[in-house]
């Protein structure tokens, strides 16, 4: 639920960014799908965030008996992980138990132009992605054609 | 004078947090909605029942008295070797080509991967190490990785090569606004098990190694 503690996440984007991008190598999107979670997560996560950002606090964050350090310790993930992963965890206690279990492999991410056309065209037709890097042409006067 | 400035400031401030606050709540609503389409159970096609038996008719050929009592008395190379010819008889039935196999350690892999498979190079590779250990458990994941990492083979070839025709146009868009918009687990651990190419490529594995 987006509410002034999101607001508060929302403002420190620029430094959210910063730290993801320099620190974790996120893509922008990746960036953006943190913060995105983050403004949704619920206020006990949101807080514990905003003071562990802003000033350190070690979060006392806890569910099923898994901490969140333990996520950072035992599992592996990263602190802005840890925050989204102990968020599900505590929408849905079983699920989270199970997923715990997962494990991780490389990003399967492609881009639009490696789908079959017939695929691309329709992503493109629902509006569910923008055109591809590579379709971003300029005429000879410089102005972008998009296709 | 000096009031002007601060009403100047103060409402400049706000109307900063306004903007920041309006873009945040439309950034919001689309990647909710975007993420919301894939993050979905999956459910299985005729396709899917067909490859799940001749999955199974695999394993019973391969594990008659199941997975744990068959690997057990195999050494860490005759496991990789098992691994092997399995990859290459789930190929008809995944409709795929894998040939590069690898069997790495765990400081190439990584610790805790069982294996994954690699698009670039049309390859899989598995944790030789975790092979090699003697934990019943461990044991049942490396199988099911096998059967989890052929499958995202064929979710990226049915979306990838027009000329294949398995499973339903909602099953194949599905997978495709997932690969451009793949969740890595390194970002959001839940939500890259939650999207619908982890969640299928489980299932499929589940059902295909159930009760060996």
């Amino acid at each position: 639920m987006i509410n002034r503690n999101s607001t508060k996440i929302l403002v420190n984007f620029a430094s959210l960014r910063k730290s993801l991008r320099q620190a974790y190598r996120y893509s922008e999107t990746e960036v953006l799908h943190t913060v995105w979670r983050l403004m949704n997560a619920l206020d006990e996560i949101k807080i514990s965030f905003a003071n562990w950002f802003n000033d350190d606090v070690t979060p006392h964050l806890e569910c099923e008996g898994i901490s969140w350090e333990e996520l950072i310790n035992k599992r592996g993930l990263n602190p802005y992980n840890a925050f989204l992963f102990m968020d599900t965890m505590k929408k849905d206690p079983a699920q989270g138990m199970i997923m715990l279990k997962g494990q991780m492999h490389p990003s399967l991410r492609l881009d639009i132009d490696e789908l079959r056309p017939d695929l691309r065209e329709l992503i493109i037709r629902k509006g569910a992605q923008t055109t591809s890097k590579r379709e971003l042409k300029t005429d000879a006067e410089g102005n972008i054609d998009l296709k | 004078m000096i009031i002007t400035t601060e009403l100047l400031v103060i409402g400049g401030y706000l109307a900063y947090e306004g903007v920041v606050w309006g873009i945040g709540q439309w950034k919001h609503w689309k990647l909710g909605k975007k993420t919301k389409e894939f993050r979905v159970k999956p459910e299985l096609t005729e396709d899917d029942h067909i490859l799940i038996e001749k999955c199974r008719e695999i394993m019973k050929s391969n594990f008659p008295q199941g997975i744990e009592d068959r690997l057990k008395v195999m050494t860490p190379t005759e496991r990789a070797d098992l691994f092997q010819k399995l990859i290459l008889e789930l190929n008809s039935v995944y409709g795929v080509n894998i040939t590069n196999i690898a069997f790495l350690h765990t400081d190439e892999i990584g610790s805790g991967t069982y294996g994954y498979y690699l698009r670039e190079t049309h390859s899989i590779r598995f944790n030789f190490d975790l092979l090699s250990l003697d934990d019943p458990m461990i044991l049942r994941e490396m199988v099911d990785t096998i059967f989890h990492e052929m499958r995202h083979a064929l979710q990226y070839k049915a979306v990838s090569d027009s000329s294949c025709n398995y499973g339903t146009d909602e099953q194949r868009y599905l997978w495709a606004l997932n690969f451009l918009n793949y969740i890595p687990g390194y970002v959001d651990f839940a939500y890259y098990q939650q999207q619908i190419l982890e969640a299928d490529a489980r299932q499929i594995a589940e059902l295909s190694m159930k009760d060996f």
